[in-house]
C-alpha cells in the first residue's frame, strides 16, 4: 500500500526539488553544456521525481535520488538528440587529453568526458561520498575510486587522500 | 590536499552556474501543477477510500432534492446540534467525529432525511479510518504513522430565511485534503436548495458565474498573490457546491488543490447580484 508514507515523501521530494532547482541545474548543464537543454532536462526530471515519488526508499536519500533522475534524464536527452559529440570518441583520444590544459571551469566541462566530469562534479562541488556519488550514477563504489583517480590524473591534480572516506 | 585550491576556485565557478529566474518560477509552476494533477488521479488505498466517501455522500444528495413543500410559513426555530460526539486517539491515529443534528425545521421529512444522511456519513467515516488504520498497523507495525480524520460542520448561515450548512471531513497524513459538502436551507418554504434550482428555468446560470470567478482569479493571482491555476479551471459544474450566506449571495465553493494551490486552501466566491440579477427565480 504505502499511501501515507508516498504523501510525506512527496511533499519531502517537492520541497527539496523547489530549494534545489538551480543545483539540478547545474548538474545537468554539466551533460548538456547549453542552457536550453539543461532546462529541457530539469523540467523533465522533475516531471518525473514528482510522479515516481513512491521509488524513493529511503527518505534521508533525497539529493542522490533526485540526482541520479536528472543524470538518467540527461544522458537519455543526450543520446535522443545527438547534440553533443559521443564522450566515447573524446575517451579515446587519450593523448589529445594528456595535453589538455584545464584551467577553468568551463575547460573542465567541455573537455572532460562524461564518466569522469560527473564524478568530478558530484565530488568536488556537490560534496557528495563516494557512496551516494555511486549511486547517483548507478555503478559500484571501486568504480567511482578509480574514475576519481583517472580524472585526477587527466586534471593533471593530486588530491592526496581527501576523497577517501 | 595539495590542490584544493583548484577545486575551490571552480566550485565558486560551479555556484555562479544559475537558471534564470524565469525558469525556476516556471518549474515553481509545473510542481504545483503536477501536484495538482496527481491529487487528482492518487488512487492510493486511503486515498480510494476517502473518494470512496466523497461518493457516499454525493449519492445520497440528488435524493435530498426537494420540491417546495406545501408547509405554512411559520417562522420556528431552527437549530444546529452536535447530535452525535464520537473520538478515537490511538498512537498517531486520530478520529473526531462531530455529527450535525438540525432541530426545528417545518419540513419534518427533509430534516430527518438530512440527519440520517449525516449519520450514515459519520459511519461511514468511521469505518475509514478503522479500515485504514488496520492496513496502515499492518504495513508499519509499531512506526508511528500520523493519520487524522476529521468529520465536523460548519454553520455557514442561520437567520431568519436561510439555514446553510458545510458538512465536511478532514484528513490527514503527510498532506491534508477535505471533501464538503453544503446544504442550503430555506426556512420558510422548507426547501433544499439545489444551485440549477435557483434558476429561471433553462438559463444558462453556468456561464456567468464561470466567468466571474475567472475574472476573479485573475484579480485575486495579480492582487493579492493568489495561487490559482488559471488553466486548471474551465467551467461550474451544474451542481457545483454552493451555499446562500447571510447577505443572500450564491457562494461558490471548490475543493482544497481543485483549482489552486494547497495553501489557497477551499476557495469560495461570493457571487455578486448583478452577475445572475437577469436569470435568478
Amino acid at each position: 500500500m504505502g499511501s501515507l508514507k508516498s504523501m510525506s515523501d512527496r511533499k519531502l521530494i517537492e520541497d527539496f526539488i523547489k530549494n534545489n532547482i538551480n543545483s539540478a541545474y547545474r548538474f545537468a548543464f554539466t551533460y548538456t553544456k547549453n542552457q536550453q537543454d539543461a532546462e529541457d532536462v530539469v523540467s523533465e526530471s522533475i516531471i518525473k521525481a514528482i510522479n515516481a515519488s513512491g521509488n524513493l526508499k529511503d527518505s534521508s536519500k533525497v539529493k542522490t535520488w533526485f540526482f541520479r533522475i536528472v543524470s538518467n534524464t540527461a544522458i537519455s536527452y543526450i543520446n535522443r538528440n545527438k547534440k553533443v559529440i559521443p564522450f566515447d570518441e573524446i575517451t579515446d583520444n587519450e593523448t589529445y587529453l594528456d595535453n589538455y590544459n584545464f584551467s577553468s571551469l568551463n575547460d573542465v566541462i567541455e573537455k572532460l568526458p562524461k564518466e569522469y566530469l560527473e564524478i568530478i562534479t558530484l565530488r568536488y562541488f556537490e560534496d557528495m561520498k563516494l557512496k551516494d556519488i555511486s549511486e547517483v550514477i548507478g555503478v559500484n563504489e571501486n568504480t567511482v575510486k578509480t574514475r576519481l583517480y583517472k580524472a585526477l590524473k587527466i586534471l593533471k591534480k593530486e588530491v592526496g587522500d581527501e576523497y577517501e572516506e | 590536499m595539495k590542490n584544493n585550491q583548484f577545486f575551490d576556485d571552480l566550485k565558486k565557478e560551479y555556484n555562479n552556474i544559475n537558471a534564470s529566474e524565469e525558469f525556476i518560477m516556471k518549474m515553481n509552476k509545473q510542481i504545483k501543477k503536477e501536484n495538482t494533477k496527481r491529487k487528482i488521479r492518487v488512487s492510493t488505498t486511503a486515498a480510494a477510500a476517502f473518494i470512496v466517501l466523497a461518493g457516499v455522500t454525493l449519492n445520497s444528495s440528488p435524493a435530498l432534492a426537494y420540491a417546495l413543500s406545501d408547509v405554512p410559513v411559520i417562522s420556528s426555530i431552527v437549530n444546529v446540534v452536535t447530535f452525535g460526539k464520537y473520538t478515537v486517539k490511538d498512537d498517531g491515529y486520530e478520529l473526531d467525529i462531530n455529527t450535525p443534528k438540525i432541530e426545528g425545521l417545518s419540513n419534518k421529512d427533509l430534516e430527518e432525511n438530512l440527519n440520517n444522511t449525516f449519520k450514515e456519513q459519520a459511519d461511514t467515516v468511521k469505518e475509514l479510518f478503522q479500515k485504514n488504520v488496520d492496513e496502515l498497523k499492518a504495513e508499519f507495525g509499531d512506526e508511528t504513522v500520523h493519520m487524522d480524520i476529521e468529520f465536523n460542520y460548519d454553520v455557514k448561515t442561520n437567520n431568519d430565511d436561510i439555514l446553510a450548512l458545510d458538512v465536511y471531513t478532514f484528513y490527514a497524513s503527510g498532506s491534508s485534503n477535505s471533501v464538503h459538502n453544503y446544504y442550503t436551507i430555506n426556512k420558510k418554504t422548507g426547501e433544499l436548495y439545489t444551485l440549477k434550482g435557483m434558476f429561471k428555468d433553462g438559463a444558462d446560470y453556468v456561464t456567468p458565474i464561470t466567468n466571474y470567478i475567472k475574472d476573479e482569479i485573475n484579480r485575486r493571482n495579480l492582487e493579492e498573490n493568489g495561487m490559482y491555476f488559471p488553466e486548471t479551471f474551465d467551467k461550474i459544474a451544474e451542481d457545483q457546491n454552493f451555499y446562500i450566506n447571510n447577505d443572500g449571495n450564491i457562494v461558490i465553493c471548490f475543493g482544497k488543490y481543485e483549482i489552486a494551490a494547497g495553501a489557497q486552501g477551499t476557495p469560495e466566491f461570493v457571487i455578486p447580484n448583478e452577475v445572475v440579477a437577469d436569470i435568478i427565480k
